[in-house]
């Protein structure tokens, strides 16, 4: 019997976009486009091999932001997913991972209603926007299923569990939990394929259903800006980076004994 | 009604400086109309559906317009901000010290507690508040005398077989249990596998913030609030966090980013055993077994040198000659994407946006052209040496030294010359 999992993505600048202004060293912000964040991809293939794996599993991709962020639903559709839901609102605005998590956690509910129980929920390990990593272990904590973050390989998986390897500093734990889970999955999971041309169309053809607090039934004190108990309070751009020296000499063996009197200097060796 | 936020066209100069404040990359400048009429050619827009409303941008207007003589200039931005009825006060005043998580692996402490208690030291101390550690593992009470030598006043020791293994569920359970009943102040855990695995979990099933992988903390002197400052967007930009109204703040610490507490043995502490009520929990993960890495190759996270290679290493056989450097400077082994993507040397060991991110005391770059998605995994590091055919590489010109040459040639003079030196 087949499971349903749901993918959770968003939409954050794409890395290939990001560049340098030469004049300042800093982040150049204008102009960079939009694309799924990069770790999400990852989440959204492994989900379509366990589809492949599983025989009768449904795909569904939800995420939470502005209206553009329906391009990368439709993009996640494309890529295998078989439905998508968009929770979008302007009081969903200025989330921390806190109220993140529990927007997605009643997206998760919600999708469960229309479409049925949710078995597994797959996530990226982090965005290469906020780059914190605490979304995923964080709407496990509001749906109070168990978790395991940095997955590089679903061992096994059918409708009652799933046996994961976690990537730890010091080798591989593996674990197994009980449906349903949650999963955030780094990078070594697989190689995403592009999308194919079956995909493309399904993308244009998806319906997405837009979703506010309203629709999901939020309390209202536990999202957006004034439901997050974390605020910004100053963000700057660190000074940049100023070049060094270039270590000169006739022969490598002169730049050699240079390079490791300076280290020596700088008391590293 | 909805937060808003808007820009009085009469008053924007198109200065960009609130462009450059915000954290978010919702502002951009527009080309005023020519027929505008205005004597500023550029207008700021604000993405008002991205915009996390934190003020940024206002602060530095306003900032601009006390200092200009053209009264009609600046302070040109408004936000309304959304008055919804909070989350229920908790009594903040309640919350009492610092507490450090002290992460076991394999029944041994990760050398991480040890920055944390360094930290944490001067922040309890700002605070004048106890410094305490909290322990959980199979067979960890051993371990408390070593936390108490090296600053903590108190050790929280929870010890019980089934903690053997890190499971996220049954280490957020009984971390949760001790906060409500403990209630600190301020938490820090390491930024490592374990600590942000279940850092969030624990912050959310404790209705409390958290920042994620800070590398500067400190207290506030007026409000005895946690500035956290962590690096986004792969260290592009820096954002101090404040957690105003729950507690504990809590803080992931990315690891090298302060020395070690210096041990003084003998210092007077107290150790607490807790007694763990687990009857509640219904665990519904099982740990199955743990396949260490083979070989007795460091890891790059808690490295202090890391000698790393990149394309220009050309194939696996080529990081023979980084795995010997590495080894004669102590270090652990590195590689960029392009390293990994090739097959040359597996995924742990990348270094980069999708990798991991490392802040050693050295790091030697080899083959490494230095692409900005390389950069936000290493950048913080103390000291670069860059090694590259290329002069007009990025890295060449970032690193704190640079050797223009052929790596192959490079390196072993290196290690030849730091075994040398050794000798001596």
């Amino acid at each position: 019997m087949g499971i349903h999992i749901v993918v959770c993505i968003k939409q954050t600048p794409s890395t290939n976009n990001i560049q340098i202004d030469p004049k300042t060293g800093t982040l150049k912000r204008e102009g960079m486009a939009a694309a799924i964040n990069p770790f999400d991809e990852y989440a959204i293939e492994e989900a379509v091999r366990i589809k492949e794996r599983v025989p009768g599993t449904t795909v569904s991709v939800i995420t939470m932001g502005p209206p553009q962020a329906e391009e990368s639903l439709r993009d996640a559709v494309a890529r295998g997913a078989d439905g998508a839901y968009h929770l979008t609102s302007r009081s969903f605005a200025g989330a921390d991972t806190w109220a993140t998590s529990y927007t997605l956690y009643k997206g998760i509910q919600k999708i469960a209603q229309v479409k049925g129980k949710v078995d597994l929920v797959i996530c990226g390990k982090q965005t290469n926007d906020g780059d914190t990593g605490h979304v995923g272990p964080g709407v496990a904590a509001w749906l109070d299923w168990p978790n395991v973050a940095y997955v590089r390989k679903v061992e096994a998986v059918d409708d009652q569990k799933i046996v994961v390897h976690r990537m730890m500093e010091d080798g591989v734990d593996v674990l197994e939990m009980a449906l349903p889970a949650v999963m955030a999955v780094v990078k070594e999971i697989n190689e995403p394929r592009v999308p194919s041309l079956k995909g493309k169309m399904a993308a244009k053809k998806v319906v997405i259903p837009k979703w506010n607090e309203d629709d999901l039934g939020c309390d209202k004190t536990n999202i957006g800006l004034s439901g997050s108990p974390t605020i910004v309070s100053k963000s700057f751009t660190p000074p940049p980076r100023t070049g060094g020296q270039r270590i000169g000499g006739a022969t490598v063996d002169e730049k050699v004994r240079l390079l490791v009197d300076k280290l020596q200097e700088a008391k590293l060796i | 009604m909805a937060n808003s936020i808007s820009v009085i066209k009469d008053r924007c100069t198109g200065c960009t400086a609130c462009v450059k404040a915000c954290p978010v990359n919702c502002i951009s400048m527009v080309d005023r109309p020519a027929d505008e009429g205005s004597r500023w050619k550029k207008l700021a827009v604000i993405d008002e559906s991205k915009c996390v409303f934190c003020n940024a941008c206002v602060e530095v207007c306003d900032n601009l317009g006390e200092k200009t003589s053209n009264k009609g200039t600046f302070k040109a931005i408004v936000m309304v901000k959304e008055t919804v009825a909070g989350k229920p006060e908790i009594d903040t005043a309640s919350y009492k010290g610092v507490w450090c998580y002290g992460e076991v692996r394999h029944g041994k402490l990760v050398s991480t507690v040890y920055e944390l208690l360094f930290l944490g030291k001067k922040l309890a101390a700002d605070l004048g508040e106890p410094l305490s550690a909290v322990l959980i593992g199979k067979n960890v009470a051993d371990q408390a005398r070593d936390l108490i030598d090296h600053g903590a006043d108190k050790v929280y020791v929870l010890e019980d077989p089934m903690f053997e293994n890190f499971v996220d569920e049954l280490y957020t359970n009984a971390l949760v249990d001790l906060i409500r009943q403990e209630k600190p102040n301020k938490l820090l855990l390491p930024a490592s596998t374990i600590g942000r695995s279940f850092a969030s979990r624990v912050a959310i099933k404790a209705n409390t913030g958290i920042t994620a992988d800070a590398t500067e903390l400190s207290i506030d002197k007026a409000t005895k609030l946690l500035h956290a400052t962590r690096p986004s967007f792969g260290g592009n930009l820096m954002a101090t966090i404040l957690c105003q109204k729950q507690r504990p703040e809590m803080a992931t610490v990315r690891p090298m980013s302060f020395p070690r507490a210096e041990k003084q043995s003998g210092r007077q502490g107290e150790v607490v055993r807790v007694t763990v009520d687990a009857s509640k929990w219904n665990i519904k993960t099982k740990f199955v077994r743990f396949e260490p890495e083979k070989g007795d190759a460091q890891d790059i996270a808690a490295a202090e040198v890391i000698v790393a290679g990149g394309r220009g290493v050309g194939g696996a056989e080529g990081f023979a000659c980084i795995e010997r450097l590495a080894k004669v400077l102590g270090g652990a082994v590195g590689a960029s994407r392009a390293a990994v993507d090739s097959g040359w040397i597996t995924y742990r060991h990348q270094v980069g946006l999708t990798g991991r991110t490392v802040r050693p005391k050295l790091y030697v770059a080899c083959g490494i052209s230095g692409q900005i998605q390389h950069l936000a995994g290493m950048g913080s590091s103390d000291v670069i040496v860059a090694v590259n055919k290329d002069p007009e590489a990025p890295l060449m010109k970032l690193a704190t030294f640079s050797i223009e040459g052929d790596m192959f040639e490079v390196l072993p003079a290196l290690s030849k010359e730091l075994e040398k030196r050794k000798g001596s």
